[in-house]
């Protein structure tokens, strides 16, 4: 493989796309079925992957998707694609790093804790503003105030604002 | 940004970065102990602590959080 060992890139994340992937289907089966075709994948395309592109981890993630996208798309469950799943574009989502991982954390603590929480039950659980609020027990009002000032600082603290 | 935030949470999902990880942990143990069904509000007034009600849902290393019930 192009720098990479394959005993290695099982080992460290055979557990990662498993678990990810058990979280999105709910079944056992299929998601270790999936998870086999990942690594059949990345086996195969191993010789076109470029370090310098992109890190191992960013490079088998997508992968992943686009593997569970596929099998959603043959599955015909076209409710369960989000918008980025079904999405065209390919550009390669360089900012998707474990070091931008770190920074969301450090950028995140510096938040309040309303908008710290605003943001992560937002974008992390998908939860809509409405169920948001319900959930803080803030008026929607306040809550779209606090969530746009959450994106404000986040935007100016974290340097993936200025990737395209 | 909010596209990025977005794909960065479920690249998250697969990564588990543990300093981020331990952030939205947080959010979570305080989310989960603010909504109580009657029975568990029950529960802590017996108990007379908030910390009868133990978070189920924990990244164990390998699999994410369960999402909050809706």
């Amino acid at each position: 493989m192009n720098g990479i060992n394959e005993e290695q890139l099982y080992r460290e994340y055979h557990d990662k796309i498993f678990g990810y992937l058990l979280n999105r289907i709910g079944n056992r089966e299929e998601a270790e079925d999936i998870t086999s075709e990942v690594f059949i994948k990345a086996l195969k395309y191993s010789e076109k992957y470029d370090p310098g592109k992109a890190a191992v981890s960013t490079w088998i993630y997508t992968i992943m998707r686009n593997t569970l996208t596929d099998h959603f798309r043959s599955a015909k469950v076209s409710d369960e694609l989000s918008e980025d799943m079904v999405s065209n574009d390919n550009v390669e989502e360089s900012y998707l790093r474990e070091e931008a991982l770190g920074e969301l954390a450090l950028a995140l603590k510096k938040l309040s804790r309303d908008e710290r929480d605003i943001i992560i039950m937002r974008y992390y659980e998908d939860y809509s503003l409405t169920e948001v609020s319900e959930k803080l027990n803030i008026s929607y009002g306040m809550t779209k105030v606090k969530h746009k000032a959450a994106l404000g600082k986040l935007k100016d603290l974290l340097r993936i604002s200025s990737l395209p | 940004m909010e596209e990025k935030l977005r794909k960065l949470f479920d690249f998250q999902r697969f990564a588990m970065n543990p300093m981020l990880q331990n952030v939205i942990d947080e959010t979570y143990s305080r989310i989960e102990k603010t909504i109580l069904s009657d029975d568990e509000m029950e529960l802590v007034a017996a108990a007379g602590s908030k910390d009868v009600i133990r978070r189920e849902n924990v990244a164990d290393g390998v699999n994410p959080p369960n999402r909050i019930n809706k």
